[in-house]
């Protein structure tokens, strides 16, 4: 369970996010959804512990954050995997961390494993460069997961890649979450209304300029549909229509905004 | 290009076959014949382009020096050699110099090795503190911007022997290019990589060895490149502290005799050396950032 009680942070006196509160169920797979610069991001940094909140408190099965949590796991956009290091290297480093009385055999053994369970058996020896974007968050991924950790935090994962690519990582996503059996909490930033219908049990949309939690849907009836069934179904649709409305809303309040533009933040 | 450098290799051989001229014969034939095997191993177009060019340039040299210094003297002989006296003297000085190469190699070797095994530990640990990082960058402006050879009374009054001087010299020229190479390193390392390391909670030591060392390096070894030049350019100024042997003290020492041949002879083979030590150092980097190269 991890329990957000009245967060606030600013940057250089511009408020970021504005007294958030927000409880997450253990088990549940949260989609964080926002405009670019609705602090989203900066949420979830909290949540990791790499960032600490200016008020409130943020908790963790009742222990407070404090500094890059054990309990967490991290995907970013880009810049996950050290591309000085194999992929296999990559996962090893972060088992070694985790479990330092493993042998190396063992280590390597786990990673191996990881690796095909992604689907990424023959990179073990490839360096990050020479994977494709796909190939390398689906390597951030497996090392992720690798280690014993409850809460995999994931910072728009997805957000450079190709459709194809993408709705393929979405699957391996939701799968994991799946048969994880309740195990693992998933909070995932995306801008992608459809995106969080198809992935999140839950979805929580912030709006921008300061970052505020403006609505939190259930969406665990549409989470069970499969990807061609999804925007078929009529509660997913109503769903949809009213997250839009909340979104366009936070927009249109954006784009008359004008010292928004004049002073250039967030663009 | 290629049509100047057949003509190029005509003259000189013509040169050559009419005054009996060794040199001419070497630059003419021998060059050529080197590059032409070289162009004929290349793989890629612009890698064959280039050896030509840089033939081209070396012949052209080559000729301006035979011209200037052999038929009617142009330039006074005792200053400047004529190309087919050097050639002579470069072999029969081949076995000192390589004597000197390697007592300067090893001064060198020390002193560079000492710079690199303190300045990587030093900036890694620096450039990871915003504090200790303002702190020293005043400092490391005006030290890196004096020339180390002002130090050299200081480290003969204080230093044990002159060759522990002489490192001294060589050692604070190299430090500072890499010093301030690794710090700059460390900071531009992305702050996201670096969140990803700290989630994995590695500890102090790891962190260092396979995150920062690793993400730094690329900078590193630029710095640790312009250290190379720095600390041949120290080497004679390290091989005047009472040094009797050595390819910096065979130039200074000649030069001193106002014997030039041979100081001609000696910038040759400095120059020699030193496109060997780059070739190698230039193999080095390419292997330990081989990770970048990989293709899709």
């Amino acid at each position: 369970m991890i329990q957000c009680h009245d967060v606030s942070i600013a940057f250089q006196g511009k408020t970021v996010l504005d007294r958030i509160d927000l409880d997450i169920p253990d088990g549940a797979f949260l989609c964080l959804l926002g405009q670019s610069g609705c602090g989203k991001s900066t949420f979830l940094r909290l949540l990791a512990g790499l960032l600490k909140a200016d008020s409130g408190s943020i908790a963790i099965d009742g222990r407070e954050v404090d500094g890059p949590e054990k309990a967490c796991s991290v995907v970013f956009q880009d810049y996950s995997l050290f591309p000085w290091m194999t992929t296999g290297d990559n996962l090893m480093l972060a088992l070694k961390a985790a479990c330092p009385d493993k042998s190396k055999a063992e280590l390597r053994n786990l990673a191996e494993s990881y690796l095909e369970l992604v689907g990424l058996g023959g990179a073990f020896h490839q360096y990050p460069s020479a994977l494709s974007g796909g190939m390398r968050q689906r390597a951030a991924i497996a090392r992720a997961i690798s280690v014993p950790c409850r809460v995999l935090l994931m910072d728009e994962p997805f957000g450079a890649l190709d459709p194809v690519n993408r709705a393929m990582l979405q699957d391996l996503v939701r799968t994991l979450h799946a048969d994880s059996g309740g195990q693992r909490t998933v909070v995932f930033v995306t801008h992608d209304v459809d995106e969080a219908l198809y992935l999140g049990t839950r979805i929580a949309v912030f709006g921008s300029s300061p970052g505020r939690l403006l609505a939190l849907e259930d969406n665990s009836a549409s989470r069970g549909l499969p990807r061609e069934k999804l925007f078929s179904d009529e509660a997913t649709l109503a769903l949809q229509r009213k997250i839009m409305a909340v979104y366009r809303a936070d927009m249109e309040k954006k784009l008359n905004d004008k010292n928004f533009f004049l002073a250039g933040n967030g663009i | 290009m290629k049509i100047l450098l057949v003509i190029e290799l005509i003259a000189l051989t013509a040169a050559a076959a009419w005054k009996h001229d060794w040199f001419a014969l070497a630059a003419g034939v021998l060059i050529p014949a080197a590059a032409l095997v070289r162009v004929l191993l290349a793989w890629k177009k612009e890698r064959r382009t280039a050896i030509i060019d840089a033939a081209v340039v070396l012949e052209s040299f080559l000729l301006l020096w035979q011209l200037t210094t052999s038929n009617r003297a142009l330039l006074d002989p005792v200053l400047f050699p004529t190309p087919e006296n050097v050639l002579r003297l470069f072999f029969r000085e081949l076995k000192d110099m390589l004597h000197g190469m390697l007592s300067s190699l090893y001064l060198l070797g020390v002193a560079y090795f000492l710079s690199l095994a303190t300045a990587i530990p030093g900036g890694l640990v620096v450039g990871s503190s915003p504090r200790l990082r303002n702190a020293a960058e005043p400092f490391s402006k005006v030290l890196s911007a004096i020339p180390p050879i002002v130090y050299i009374p200081y480290a003969i009054a204080l230093l044990p022997s002159f060759k522990a001087a002489s490192i001294f010299v060589i050692w604070s020229g190299a430090f500072w290019p890499v010093f301030v190479s690794t710090i700059a390193g460390v900071v531009n390392i992305p702050e996201t990589l670096l969140d990803s390391a700290r989630m994995l909670h590695l500890g102090k030591r790891t962190f260092i060895l396979r995150i920062l060392l690793p993400g730094a390096m690329p900078s590193i070894l630029t710095g640790a490149s312009l250290g190379l030049v720095f600390s041949f350019l120290l080497l004679t100024a390290a091989e005047l502290i009472g040094a009797t042997e050595g390819l910096g003290w065979y130039v200074k020492n000649f030069s001193d005799f106002a014997d030039y041949a041979r100081v001609v002879v000696g910038i040759i083979f400095i120059g020699i050396v030193i496109t060997a030590v780059s070739a190698a150092f230039k193999r080095i980097e390419k292997r330990i950032l081989r990770y970048k190269e990989a293709v899709q």
